[in-house]
């Protein structure tokens, strides 16, 4: 905690973390200190979900942007797998989303 | 008892802005928004009037010197039948603004993925999971196998992708499938649009506008996907709550005017012209003269807009009206030519019901 705001030290430089809506500040104080991880992430605007001792993560935003989340990978690729099967999605899709 | 104060000319400026690149688009929606209609894409007339590259940049560098601008949505028609989107992308993003591309999809090939990277997010409309309603909606064929491609050729390059979701009588069933298959596409969030009507598209109102009910029922399923799957939804055209109350639906964010204040998002056509936002057809300057902060502080119809109550609004529940703040001006202003009247989706949906 830096200055009254939650930090996440990633990549070398100290960085806000701004949570979602669903979640509180109050949360991260479980994570001061520990070495956490990511689950996700993108080199600009990534959202990341902090896994902390196999409870539910903590989502974050980088920058903050409230209308994005993680959606489980388990669950896309298998709501893939059933577009396949009815031939909503293409074969050549298909492979581009679960390659 | 002495009246609020009038922060009016103390506001803080907005942080997001709208820039439509062209009027011109290579689909015919049915429900297209626009006060107008779509231009089509070949309209040389169109085309001649738009601002040019630098024209574009320009009016960014001077927002950028006006306001603190942190995000930009291209948009309107068709952005990607603009070639130079790629110079106009980096321009935005040299400038450490993040960049929303909102399209119809079509065009998103992944040659012209590759042109504009994944480092701005891509909001592309997804009407059904069906080849022939989409088509349909989107007024010509092929759409729909375009836009699956896109998408997917933006989750494979790892990009942000938004499905937005425009909900017509034609469409309004198919919205858990669609939703299901925005999701298997790599849809990091899904929009929830019920049609909004304009001067346009007024006409097909009884054909096309949601019922409460519908949306109701669409509601209904989207909070219970966005619990399933941790998928965030907004609606982002207002929903008034004296027809739906949206008070129950605690995963959707639901978007309300905002009233031209920090959080509004003025809107600047191809030719420069500045308008409060997107869905308002009142043009108050033009930035290759005028200021922004003019306009913004200082141009009598951006207080009216803000200060104007529709008629119809007068008996409301105060509760709901501080949630809904008069619901979509706009809409009213350009079907009845008048800032006092209510959103016509409100006064349809008190007919029928």
């Amino acid at each position: 905690m830096k200055d009254g705001i939650y930090c996440l030290e990633a990549e070398g430089k100290l960085r806000a973390i701004p949570v979602s809506p669903k979640t509180q500040p109050a949360q991260l104080k479980d994570v001061v200190g520990q070495k956490v991880e990511i689950l996700y992430s993108e080199p600009t605007s990534f959202v990341a979900g902090l896994l902390v001792g196999g409870r539910i993560p903590i989502l974050c935003y980088f920058p903050r942007d409230p209308d994005l989340s993680v959606v489980d990978e388990g669950a896309r690729a298998t709501l893939a797998k059933q577009f396949l099967n009815e031939g909503v999605l293409s074969q050549e899709n298909y492979k581009k989303l679960v390659g | 008892m002495k009246p609020a104060p009038d922060n009016f000319q103390s506001r803080p400026l907005p942080k997001s802005f709208v820039i439509e690149l062209t009027k011109r688009c290579n689909n015919h929606c049915l429900y297209c928004y626009m006060a107008e209609g779509p231009s089509s894409q070949d309209c040389d007339h169109d085309r001649s009037s738009e601002l040019n590259t630098k024209g574009i940049t320009d009016i960014i560098a001077k927002l950028c010197d006006e306001a603190p601008v942190q995000s930009i949505a291209l948009s309107v028609g068709e952005p990607l039948l603009r070639e130079d989107l790629p110079e106009i992308l980096s321009f935005i993003q040299n400038k450490g603004i993040s960049a929303v591309i909102i399209t119809n999809g079509t065009l998103l090939t992944g040659e012209r993925l590759a042109s504009l990277g994944t480092k701005v997010t891509y909001e592309i409309t997804l009407l059904s999971y069906r080849r022939e309603v989409h088509d349909r909606l989107a007024g010509r064929r092929g759409a729909w196998d375009a836009v699956v491609d896109a998408m997917a050729n933006v989750r494979q390059a790892k990009g942000t992708l938004v499905a937005v979701f425009v909900a017509t009588k034609l469409n309004s069933a198919d919205v858990s499938k669609t939703t299901e298959l925005a999701i298997a596409l790599g849809a990091s969030g899904l929009m929830y649009n019920r049609m909004n009507l304009g001067a346009h598209n007024i006409r097909q109102a009884d054909r096309l506008l949601p019922t409460a009910g519908m949306i109701r029922e669409n509601l209904d399923a989207l909070e219970e996907l966005s619990g399933r799957y941790q998928l965030p939804v907004a609606a982002s055209v207002a929903i008034e709550p004296c027809v739906i109350d949206t008070r129950k639906y605690k995963q959707i964010h639901f978007g309300w005017c905002p009233l031209a204040g920090e959080e509004s998002y003025f809107t600047i056509d191809p030719r420069g012209n500045v308008r409060i936002c997107n869905h308002s057809g009142v043009v108050l300057g033009n930035l290759k003269q005028d200021r922004f902060t003019d306009i913004y502080y200082n141009h009598p119809y951006v207080r009216a807009f803000r200060d104007t109550w529709p008629v119809e609004c007068e008996g409301c529940d105060p509760e709901l009206k501080a949630i809904c703040c008069g619901g979509c001006k706009a809409s009213a202003e350009q079907c009845y030519g008048t800032l006092a009247r209510v959103d016509p989706f409100v006064t349809i949906s008190q007919q029928v019901h």
